[in-house]
């Protein structure tokens, strides 16, 4: 509409007619702006890249335990990135090849026939910020193991069977994650932990174990001279932890030893045997004493006749016992040491048959007692039939690790009280029994995946295979001067001090 | 521009090609354990797609300057490519980064992307509500580069007019109040610039002069009045304008600065 200044027929008077040649106001605006914003972006990019140096390039950084590269990037990528390369050639062509990661991490295969060809940065996937790199999804897992029977091919005779292990897992949720294998305890040690757990506690000396000893030592037509009445009777109450001791990481138990969790209410008593008048008496019960460091030394059993013979030499060798057991003058062999050196005697005639004869009521005491050895060990030879008249023994196979695919850490699990667990240790009286959870819905009621523990299967399985059957060399065995220096690792030179 | 029903075609394949690039996208992040990333080849197929998207949208300021170059197509068709396809670009570089923004250098990139792209939704909301406005707001448009020159030629001829026939109390309020609100720059703070208040002005000059209230106006008195209203519909064309055109301002120059640091991004990233 036209206005009443202006209409089409006066326009001329009012507009120039050349306005549209020239450049319209707001564009004229255009060209300064995009300089302006080309040189503030240029100036940040130039400053990110003169700051940040080659960090600026990474996606995110590098995880925790990478740290220490920092920008060295070359320790790592080896090999040309060559990106557009991975258009044609997959994913897992990447400029990190596995020998840039073992050259510290072990690299050993998780069952190498069924996965095929794998490179470590298929699974640990770096430059996503301070994440663990050992904590991958749960897809690289189940995109075999939710249908396992596809993915284990045998390509040659010697590889190993297929996994014994649930075909079809798919989530830590029920019914799509297997319970606990059941596995036979391999140990050969003989317990009772209802005995030791008792709510009355235990004897600080095992009564039953120290009588069955005195009827062994009177069948030999002697008796035993350890004193179970005179201050060794108090009961104590035994736990979880008088035994089961996590070790420096707080992961796993540390192994059960004589020394140190049974020896002190189970000694290895040893004594002359014989019928003795009241002074031999004294002095035997002086031999049998159990505060002795090593009254039997829990190994095997030709050192322990080695260490029983020895203390036998000892005591039979002091003048007092020689006067008392042997019955006759001593017979002083004329000393001739060495400079400088002390010389053992060597021993008499006679102190060498009481020797031999006490050895034998010992070896009697111990090996065929039932107070000896086999009141915790199972003999592996025949009684009658020994070989050179030495007992073998099956080894204890006291399991520290039950699950070897998997981990655990008590440490992470030391709000939860003992038997939530393993609900049968205190009630257990068979050594066959296997206290490990039986239903995997205890671990559930946690790890469920609803927030709070971690129910990935990274949080317990082991991918790579265990340090036991380890193929590659361990960094952890190399020798010093095959390990490196920080200034090759980072690249930089430390400040002199 | 008016988004109406020829755009139809546009939203329909625009949006079924996003649709499609999202569905693929996820099906492959799916697939993929671990997901995926920019530099997979999954993630550098979105990535190259969406900056091939990103040229030929950036291309759109470069078509105006060849056009002899008939058979590149219609501007009209180009800047709807423009839109649609900027804005699928958007979906395929989102994809590419599979939701996260990487390094400095590529956080910077997205963040500059996503301003491209909001400027450029605001844009085309700014252009399809401010030219019905202006319509309903201004019954005189005139072009917006000659607002200056016509504010100019309209005070020449009021000039004119009052050296001829105004005298003593018009002459004044003419020096002191519409003259001034006649220059090229718009003088929003002048009660002129405001309709009642001009309305009241010219009334109580109207009874100044010595006129009945049933009396006509005053010829010159009349003709200062509508100079008034043309200035002030003049005034309201030019603030509508710079809105419409004021947010190119921003979305070009950032849109120079995408194009330049995404073809960093690509050397950077194809290189290391």
């Amino acid at each position: 509409m036209p206005s009443e200044f202006r209409d089409p027929k006066n326009l001329a008077d009012w507009i120039e007619l050349d306005y549209f040649r020239r450049p319209q106001r707001l564009r004229r605006l255009w060209t300064p702006f995009v300089l302006v914003a080309l040189l503030l972006s240029g100036g940040y990019v130039t400053y990110l890249f003169a700051a940040a140096r080659r960090t600026a390039f990474q996606a995110r950084p590098v995880s925790s335990a990478h740290a220490m590269f920092a920008d060295n990037c070359s320790e790592c990528h080896t090999q040309p990135f060559a990106p557009l390369a991975r258009l044609w050639r997959g994913a897992d062509h990447r400029s990190v090849p596995d020998e840039a990661c073992l050259k510290c991490h072990r690299g050993d295969l998780h069952h190498a026939t069924a996965v095929g060809e794998r490179r470590c940065v298929s699974c640990h996937r770096e430059h996503r910020g301070h994440a663990e790199l050992t904590r991958v999804e749960d897809r690289h897992c189940t995109s075999c193991h939710a249908d396992l029977q596809n993915f284990y091919q045998p390509r040659k005779p010697d590889d190993p069977p297929a996994p014994q292990c649930d075909p079809h897992v798919t989530a830590f949720l029920p019914g799509r994650h297997p319970d606990f294998r059941k596995r036979p305890d391999p140990g050969a040690i003989r317990f009772n932990h209802a005995v030791h757990l008792a709510e009355a506690g235990v004897l600080t000396v095992d009564v039953g174990q120290i009588e069955k000893q005195a009827e062994q030592a009177k069948k030999q037509g002697g008796r035993l001279y350890l004193d179970v009445g005179k201050g060794n009777k108090p009961a104590e109450k035994l736990g979880c932890h008088s035994c089961h001791q996590p070790d420096a990481a707080g992961e796993y138990m540390q192994p059960i030893r004589y020394e140190a969790h049974c020896k002190r209410c189970h000694p290895l008593t040893v004594q002359p045997i014989g019928a003795f008048d009241r002074r031999q008496e004294d002095l035997a019960r002086d031999f049998a004493k159990p505060s002795l460091a090593h009254p039997a030394p829990h190994q095997s059993p030709d050192f322990v006749l080695a260490g029983v013979r020895d203390r036998l030499s000892r005591f039979i060798q002091a003048p007092n016992n020689k006067e008392a057991f042997l019955k006759g003058p001593p017979q002083p062999e004329p000393p001739r040491p060495i400079p400088g050196s002390a010389r053992p005697a060597a021993l008499a005639r006679q102190e060498h048959e009481w020797v031999n004869h006490q050895q034998e009521e010992v070896t009697r005491l111990l090996f065929d007692g039932a107070g000896g050895c086999r009141y915790c060990h199972q003999e592996t030879t025949d009684p009658r039939g020994r070989p050179g008249g030495v007992p073998a023994y099956a080894p204890s196979k006291i399991l520290g690790r039950w699950q070897e695919h998997a981990r655990f850490s008590h440490k992470s699990h030391r709000m939860i009280g003992c038997a939530e667990c393993h609900p049968g240790a205190a009630s257990s009286q068979a050594t066959g029994d296997v206290l490990l959870p039986k239903m995997i819905r205890t671990c559930m009621e946690c790890h469920s995946g609803t927030g709070g523990a971690r129910s990935d299967c990274a949080a317990c399985h082991l991918y790579h295979d265990p340090p036991a059957r380890s193929r590659s060399r361990h960094l952890d065995g190399r020798p010093d001067r095959e390990r490196r220096t920080l200034e090759s690792i980072t690249g930089r030179v430390a400040p002199k001090e | 521009m008016l988004i109406d029903r020829t755009h139809r075609g546009w939203i329909l394949a625009t949006g079924a090609l996003a649709v499609a690039a999202v569905a693929l996208y996820v099906a492959a992040y799916r697939a993929t354990p671990g997901g995926l990333t920019g530099g997979d080849p999954v993630g550098l197929l979105y990535g190259i797609a969406g900056s091939a998207l990103m040229a030929f949208a950036g291309a759109l300021s470069l078509h105006r300057r060849v056009p002899s170059w008939w058979w590149i197509g219609r501007r009209q068709t180009w800047l709807r490519g423009h839109v649609w396809l900027g804005l699928l670009s958007g979906v395929l570089i989102l994809c590419h980064s599979a939701g996260r923004f990487g390094g400095p250098l590529e956080q910077f990139l997205m963040a500059v992307t996503l301003l491209v792209l909001g400027t450029g939704v605001l844009g085309l909301g700014l252009q399809f509500a401010l030219p019905r406005l202006m319509t309903v707001r201004v019954t005189a448009e005139a072009p917006y580069d000659q607002i200056p020159h016509l504010c100019e030629a309209l005070r020449r001829q009021c000039d004119k007019a009052v050296a001829e026939g105004a005298k003593g109390r018009l002459e004044g309020f003419y020096n002191d109040e519409v003259r001034p609100f006649l220059a090229a720059r718009y003088g929003r703070e002048s009660p002129l610039a405001h309709p009642l208040r001009a309305e009241a002005l010219f009334d109580e000059m109207h009874r100044l002069i010595g006129r009945g209230a049933d009396e006509p106006p005053e010829p010159l008195l009349r003709l200062l009045k509508v100079a008034c209203e043309e200035r002030r519909e003049l005034g309201e064309q030019e603030r509508l304008q710079f809105w419409l055109h004021s947010w190119l301002l921003v979305h070009v120059p950032l849109s120079a600065v995408l194009l330049v640091l995404g073809l960093v991004h690509a050397v950077m990233s194809l290189y290391y």
